[in-house]
């Protein structure tokens, strides 16, 4: 392989390596503050796309505007799948909560497919058509995922160190138990984990939009990488999510070049075999 | 020990209901008698994922697959091959455990979310490659046509009601066979593993060994139950859409969960009743035309689904009718013998 | 040779040292205690030795096998059996049935003659029955076999959750408080019961606060503090140690 063909596979690898590293971030999140596995993750992601493609294309709104609403559209809906799904259910067994997310998730896809079956294509964002770095292009849409990939990250480093609310939710992350004895709301944190994983999978949805097709069907799919991305990073770990995520993005381009077609096919295999022989993931702890 | 009497009489009703159903339905309404004979292969995988959910407390979303790999394995035999189609089941069977084997692996021993991650990726990926058909033997989107139906020493079942007794036959018996196995050490271990993992290992159980066997045993019912539908199925035709597409596992999770998990009746009758669910929904949809019904029935899965585990409406009604008191076995006695 | 052997026995929970270095010996067919104050290390004791949780470092004999890093259930089928502090029953099972769940180790039938019901899984089904009815008799609740095991009183709750540890035949039987929520009628029955057991033959393990109970019942006593073994031997001789007394009362000074 020469080295310009590496380098344009290391700058694929991390485009698509940052929208699974965000959805991994939304398992994490709620994860980490209830002890649930979001199947219903992958739904955020794709309903963030098709709102997106929903209020530009149907409603003639300006891009900013469009991506406001989607953004706080699937906020919303990760709101009320909390209070209505998950809070009466929080006792429960852990296969419970599956079946109920999943459950979810299966309404929510129906119910997209119930307004649109179609698949869409959707122009990249405004800016620099490609950039050149070597002899390899990035395009521009890339630019923006990783760009937003970057700043998702950043807030939420610092919404985690250096707000009350973010303290709380890592102090849950370490003993809920603990957590509800100092008095946190761990009810609350619940709600605000699913908004904040909510936010996130929209802000994925709406920046691969463009790189590929968006439909009602995309979800499941895209959820699934994302827990990959999880167990490769480690469980529980927010930088284990970010680095299985990119790791996973490269892992799939290069495959994806080795065995061409069986991209989803490599992120599977990667699933079991780090769960075969380190199911603690790359940062996770025994 | 012998079942109860009031095991008997369900036994006996249930005999009943299938010899008693091709009777009923004939001439033009013996389309009922084949949709409810794939309501038997249903029934059949049902009863696997029962065993699964219901008594292990673990969960499949990737059913479909096996249920697929089944239905490939006996057809390719068959129809590219020439082995006689009776033969196929035992490879059916078998390569279809061997998959949950190879998942079970290195997922049991962790906590429920693997296995339910593993399966929906098993699921998503099996459909995919039968799809893409990269060996070219799974026929892609067309699928596999001209499928033989089976065989037995010269009687062929190629009607709707031979296909439907042989069906519910075999439905019987895995019904039979699975209430045994409940009934015996590895079923008590079962339910052992749900309520308390470490309990039951501390009690001498094999936590893992009896997951996985569980499992594959789960996974076997469902290739029984595909190798079935390939030479039962209408037109003796497979395509992906059909036996392999992750409506189909979900469609197979709300069966038990609809019939309450850790019930063997209850999975039959889930199983019924889903698949009638969508001939119901045709006769409402042509009356709202312009409805698309399979949107419809996936919605009404995930519905289900969510709020069952919600609300647990079981229970409710149960104590609604005062039948939520605990029960009392009468133990066995004359032992001495 | 001591039934079980237990020699620099260790286990960390982050930086946190709960089991430190520990060693001790139970010798067939006694009865032994292991006390201590809260947070002493006593029940991850018997997590270590129960192949419940992982231990860091050191050597478990039980009948001169090293048993440390086998599986709980590979444990249990040694003769090696315990019950634990929080009673957990499988509530929707009879209570006929929870005790069958304990004779699981000891018997074989699989899925395959299970399925089928085969001459052979009949006989070893009625042989677990009788085998569950004694151990229930044992502990005098055989009169609730047939009952659902959540319906009953707490009291007959804790006696079902022994007899189904007793059901496999055991040599050995750890119990993490088992007087713990008894009334004094029923910790008076516990101690004749475990009497009950010695005499049978079993080695008895036990981790207990009520100390009346223990200095009636037990041959050796091990006492911990912080994880670390602080004195042991007899109980009279226990009774008058002075580092027991200050560990359980606290400097005077």
């Amino acid at each position: 392989m020469f080295p310009d063909q590496l380098l344009q596979f290391l700058l694929s690898g991390l485009t698509i390596g940052s929208i699974y590293a965000l959805i991994a971030l939304g398992f994490t999140i709620i994860y980490n503050t209830t002890g649930i596995i979001n199947f219903a993750q992958g739904e955020f992601v794709m309903l963030g796309g098709m709102f997106m493609v929903g209020c530009t294309r149907l409603l003639h709104l300006p891009l900013p505007v469009g991506m406001l609403i989607s953004m706080v559209a699937v906020m919303v809906v990760g709101v009320l799948i909390e209070r209505l799904a998950i809070r009466p259910a929080r006792h429960k067994s852990i296969v419970t909560l599956i079946i109920i997310t999943i459950g979810v998730s299966i309404a929510l896809k129906a119910g997209t497919a119930f307004f649109s079956k179609d698949s869409f294509t959707y122009p990249q964002f405004p800016g620099p058509g490609h950039l050149a770095i070597g002899n390899a292009s990035l395009p521009g849409q890339s630019l923006w995922i990783i760009g937003a990939a970057g700043c998702i990250m950043a807030a939420l480093w610092a919404f985690f160190h250096y707000t009350i609310r973010g303290k709380a939710m890592r102090a849950c992350a370490i003993n809920r138990e603990a957590a509800t004895i100092v008095g946190i709301d761990v009810e609350r944190m619940s709600l605000l984990s699913f908004g904040l994983s909510a936010l996130i999978g929209a802000v994925a949805g709406i920046m691969v939009t463009p790189t590929t097709q968006m439909a009602w069907y995309r979800g499941t799919e895209l959820g699934l990488k994302g827990f990959c991305a999880v167990i490769l990073g480690g469980m529980g770990s927010s930088p284990g999510a970010v680095i299985g995520g990119l790791l996973l993005g490269l892992l799939e381009t290069f495959g994806n070049y080795l065995f061409s077609g069986y991209r989803d096919a490599i992120a599977f295999s990667i699933f079991l075999l780090v769960i075969f022989i380190r199911p603690q993931g790359i940062l996770g702890r025994k | 020990m012998t079942p109860k009497r009031s095991e008997r009489i369900k036994y006996a009703v249930f005999a009943v209901l299938i010899i008693a159903a091709p009777l009923i339905f004939t001439g033009r309404q013996s389309y009922y008698v084949s949709m409810l004979a794939l309501a038997g292969i249903y029934a059949i995988v049902a009863l696997g994922l029962n065993l699964l959910m219901g008594y292990a407390g673990q969960i499949s979303l990737g059913h479909a697959a096996f249920f697929s790999i089944g239905a490939y394995t006996t057809a390719i035999l068959s129809t590219r091959l020439g082995w006689q189609p009776l033969a196929g089941v035992v490879p059916a069977v078998a390569v279809a455990g061997f998959a949950a084997f190879v998942i079970g692996l290195p997922t049991l021993k962790l906590k429920e979310h693997y296995l339910a991650m593993a399966t929906l990726g098993v699921g998503l990926i099996t459909y995919s490659l039968i799809k893409a058909d990269p060996g070219g033997i799974t026929g892609g989107v067309t699928g596999i046509i001209n499928i033989p139906p089976l065989a037995i020493g010269g009687f062929t079942f190629d009607s709707d009601a031979s296909q439907f007794y042989l069906i519910w036959a075999v439905a019987f018996l895995i019904f039979a066979l699975s209430s045994n196995i409940i009934d015996s050490r590895i079923g008590r271990a079962l339910m052992a593993i749900h309520k308390s993992e470490v309990s039951a290992s501390v009690l001498g159980v094999n936590v893992f060994s009896c997951k996985l066997q569980v499992f594959v045993l789960s996974g076997m019912y469902a290739g029984l139950g595909g190798f079935l539908y390939a030479h039962c199925s209408p037109m003796y035709y497979l395509n992906p859409d059909d036996v392999s597409h992750f409506v189909l596992s979900i469609k197979l999770l709300t069966m038990v969960v609809i019939g309450g998990m850790g019930s063997m009746w209850g999975a039959l009758l889930g199983a019924v009743g889903l698949s009638i669910l969508p001939e119901v929904l045709r006769m409402l949809g042509s009356l709202l035309h312009g409805v698309n019904t399979t949107d419809i029935e996936m919605a009404l899965y995930g519905l289900i689904l969510a709020v069952i585990m919600i609300a647990s409406p079981r229970q409710r009604l149960k104590k609604l009718l005062g039948l939520d008191k605990p029960r009392r076995v009468e133990p066995p006695k004359n032992l001495e013998k | 040779m001591a039934h079980l052997q237990v020699q620099g026995l260790h286990k960390n929970f982050d930086g946190i040292t709960a089991v430190n270095n520990l060693s001790f010996d139970v010798r067939r067919n006694e009865i032994s205690a292991i006390i201590g104050p809260n947070g002493a290390g006593k029940t991850t004791t018997f997590n270590l030795l129960s192949g419940v949780l992982p231990a860091d470092r050191g050597k478990i004999f039980f009948d001169g096998n090293e048993i440390l890093g086998l599986p709980p259930h590979a444990i249990a089928r040694r003769g090696m059996v315990r019950t634990f502090q929080a009673v957990s029953l499988f509530d929707s099972m009879t209570v006929l049935d929870n005790v069958k769940v304990g004779c699981h180790g000891k018997a074989g039938a699989g899925l395959f003659s299970a399925a089928l019901r085969t001459p052979g899984l009949r006989r070893e089904e009625k042989q677990i029955t009788k085998k569950a009815l004694e151990a229930l008799k044992l502990l005098g609740v055989a009169d609730r076999a047939g009952d659902q095991a959540g319906s009953l009183p707490f009291g007959q709750q804790r006696l079902v959750d022994i007899a189904r540890a007793l059901a496999s035949d055991p040599e050995m039987i750890l119990l993490d408080e088992p007087a713990a929520g008894l009334n004094a009628r029923e910790t008076t029955e516990l101690a004749s019961l475990i009497l009950a057991l010695k005499n049978r033959g079993l080695t008895v393990m036990i981790i207990e606060h009520d100390m009346e109970l223990i200095m009636e019942i037990a041959d050796s006593i091990v006492v911990l503090d912080q994880g670390i073994k602080i004195a042991s031997g007899p109980p009279a001789a226990i009774q008058k140690d002075p580092r027991v007394i200050c560990a359980y009362l606290g400097d005077e000074d």
